[in-house]
Order: structure tokens, then C-alpha cells, then sequence
């Protein structure tokens, strides 16, 4: 006898343990919050680290002249953009770093309409592969010295684009000189 | 002081005179021709008559590959608290043969927040505190990414990410 109220002692004993910690694993779970009632109760959350990984230029070299026949008066190489994530992403140019003080009497224009003393450079999406583009009707023109946060590509996932320079310059302007212009493209997740 | 003690001192400090103009004279020199930077007056900018366009848009090429800059970031970083450490996870891929530096701007007041020294090729900062305490809240911020040349550390250029940090607490 006293040995089966030892037993049931220990048995209670740790059912009473093991279901304590059963109630507390899952209190931390859940919150019940009575209907009608008020109360508040903890947003545990978490936030996935999303990682954005990317190729692009850091130097866009040009030649621009105006003995070029097309309406675009610049030679461009083929700027690859690459998108190595699993999100598709945005490419905006969020500042252009212009130095055009080498060309006297010379101003920058904000599009293709440049009078005969002004520069204006830009940037246009490939169309057709490896073939840089004549026109300059599809043009996102860069603004000198300004901040701006123009796109100028969107990229889905692990996909792989370009872009090309293009130009226009005034019967006046002096092509015996040098001049720097140096987007900063920035790359953002697009949802 | 005795009269041959003058002449030694004024020889002496003759000396230290003309050190000091050689090396002035060293540093300047120094500084206009170590870029080789004697541009010939009779070049002519511009594409020359009969170059093929093909032909130069190659070497353009050539210029555009040799820097691109490849990299990786965490667009969503969060920091427990303003203090703590966050999941950056800047990386510099191992093939991209630059090295890189980062730093984190917050749109908003352009203040730079963080900033890293180069990181070789092939390496990775997995989570860093920022450099400035951020408050609890959400800020749109930029992370600009600066490439150098592997040996000579010389700058090559920059592009950069928009990302969004969380500062929980």
C-alpha cells in the first residue's frame, strides 16, 4: 500500500512537470484575446533579409563628334547591366557628375535640343543586340550636377540588359577637348 | 660662442636651408610628372577621320569591362536597436578583382551613417553597428559602393543600392 501511494506520488508528480511545460511552450505562441474584451497582444515578427546582388559599370567612356552622320553623335560601348538576384530590380541614374569647364563658351542642355554653343548626353535601352542606337527619340537625358533618380532599366531576376550613350552637340562646340560626365547609377529592389 | 663655432653653426644651418629647397624643389617636381601628365598640345580629341566606329566602340569595350563592378547587399537590414549590430551583408564577390569600399547615406539628410575600409575580393562584412545611433523607426537609405584598383588602390569609380533600414528599438 505504501508502496502504490509512492508510485502515484511520483506519477503526479511528473505529469504535473511535463504538463507545465507543455502550457508554456505554448503560451509563448499564442496570445488568446477574449472576444469583447481588450487587451494587447506582442506582433513577434521577422524581417527576411532580402540580398541584392549585382554587376554594373563604374566607368562609362564616350566619344561624342559632330562629323558622325546619325541624329546620335555618340560612339558607345555596350553598358551591361546584370541582375544576379531572384528579385527583379530597378537601375535609376541618382546623380551626374559633369565637367564640361574644358569647353569654352559651352553649356549643358537637359535634352536633345541643344542650340549651337550645347552638350547634352544621355542614356538609351538597348533595342537591338550589340547595335547602338541612331535615333535619339527614346533618350532619358542626364542633368549635370543636379540630383535626378531617373530609371533607366528595370531588370527581372537574374536577368541581364544594356544600355547605350547617346548625344547631341551644337554645330559650335570645340571637339579638340576633353569633358567628364559620370552618372552614379543606383540599383533598387522593385516589388 | 667662439668664432669658429659660428661658422660651423651658419655652414651647418646652410645646409639644412638648402635640404629643405631640394625637397620643396623634389616634392613639386614630384607632383607634375608622377601621372605622366604632359598632354601633347597637337593632340586632337575626337574620333580620326577613317577609323572605323567599329574598331573604336572595342576599345571602348575593352574600358567598360575591365570595370564593372559586381556586389551584393541585404536591401532590408534591421538593427535591433540603435546600438546593435545589423545584417548588412555587403559583399565583395571573388571574382570581381577590385576592391571595395562602402557607405551608407540616409536619403533623407544625406548623412553618412556607415562607412567600410576596402574589402579584398572574395570577402564579405556579415553584419556591422552603424556608425551614428538611428532611432526606432524605418529610414530609406543608399549604400554607395566605391571600386579601387586591386594593387595600386587607385579609384576606379562608383555605383551603389537603395536599401531600408529597421532600427526595432
Amino acid at each position: 500500500m505504501k508502496k502504490k501511494s509512492i508510485l502515484l506520488t511520483f506519477v503526479l508528480t511528473m505529469s504535473l512537470i511535463f504538463s507545465t511545460a507543455a502550457y508554456a511552450a505554448s503560451t509563448t505562441a499564442t496570445k488568446d484575446i477574449p472576444i469583447g474584451g481588450s487587451g494587447e497582444m506582442e506582433m513577434v515578427g521577422s524581417i527576411e533579409p532580402t540580398v541584392l546582388s549585382v554587376t554594373m559599370p563604374s566607368v562609362v567612356p564616350f566619344n561624342i563628334s559632330n562629323s558622325l552622320t546619325t541624329e546620335n553623335k555618340v560612339i558607345s560601348p555596350r553598358i551591361k547591366m546584370k541582375n544576379n538576384s531572384s528579385i527583379p530590380v530597378s537601375i535609376t541614374v541618382s546623380y551626374t557628375k559633369v565637367d564640361i569647364s574644358k569647353l569654352k563658351n559651352t553649356s549643358w542642355c537637359n535634352d536633345a535640343n541643344v542650340g549651337p554653343n550645347q552638350i547634352a548626353i544621355g542614356l538609351e535601352k538597348e533595342e537591338v543586340k550589340d547595335e547602338m542606337p541612331t535615333g535619339l527619340s527614346n533618350a532619358k537625358w542626364l542633368w549635370a550636377n543636379q540630383w535626378q533618380y531617373m530609371e533607366v532599366l528595370s531588370l527581372a531576376a537574374n536577368q541581364e540588359d544594356a544600355l547605350y550613350v547617346v548625344g547631341a552637340m551644337g554645330q559650335e562646340v570645340m571637339e579638340n577637348t576633353t569633358f567628364t560626365v559620370t552618372p552614379t547609377f543606383i540599383v533598387s529592389r522593385t516589388y | 660662442m667662439s668664432g669658429k663655432s659660428k661658422k660651423t653653426a651658419a655652414v651647418v644651418g646652410a645646409l639644412l636651408l638648402l635640404l629643405a629647397a631640394a625637397a620643396v624643389y623634389f616634392c613639386v617636381f614630384h607632383k607634375y610628372t608622377k601621372d605622366d601628365l604632359a598632354y601633347d598640345d597637337n593632340a586632337i580629341t575626337g574620333i580620326l577621320p577613317g577609323i572605323d566606329i567599329d574598331e573604336r566602340r572595342k576599345e571602348l569595350q575593352k574600358i567598360v569591362d575591365r570595370n564593372m563592378i559586381a556586389f551584393s547587399v541585404n536591401t532590408s537590414p534591421v538593427f535591433l536597436n540603435g546600438t546593435s549590430k545589423g545584417n548588412l551583408l555587403i559583399e565583395n564577390p571573388g571574382n570581381n578583382g577590385k576592391l571595395l569600399k562602402a557607405s551608407i547615406t540616409i536619403d533623407e539628410t544625406k548623412e553618412e551613417v556607415y562607412s567600410t575600409k576596402y574589402l579584398k575580393p572574395g570577402t564579405y562584412i556579415e553584419s556591422a553597428k552603424l556608425d551614428k545611433v538611428l532611432k526606432e523607426g524605418t529610414y530609406n537609405a543608399t549604400v554607395h559602393i566605391s571600386a579601387y584598383d586591386e594593387y595600386t588602390a587607385e579609384y576606379i569609380g562608383k555605383t551603389g543600392a537603395q536599401i531600408v533600414i529597421t532600427v526595432q528599438n
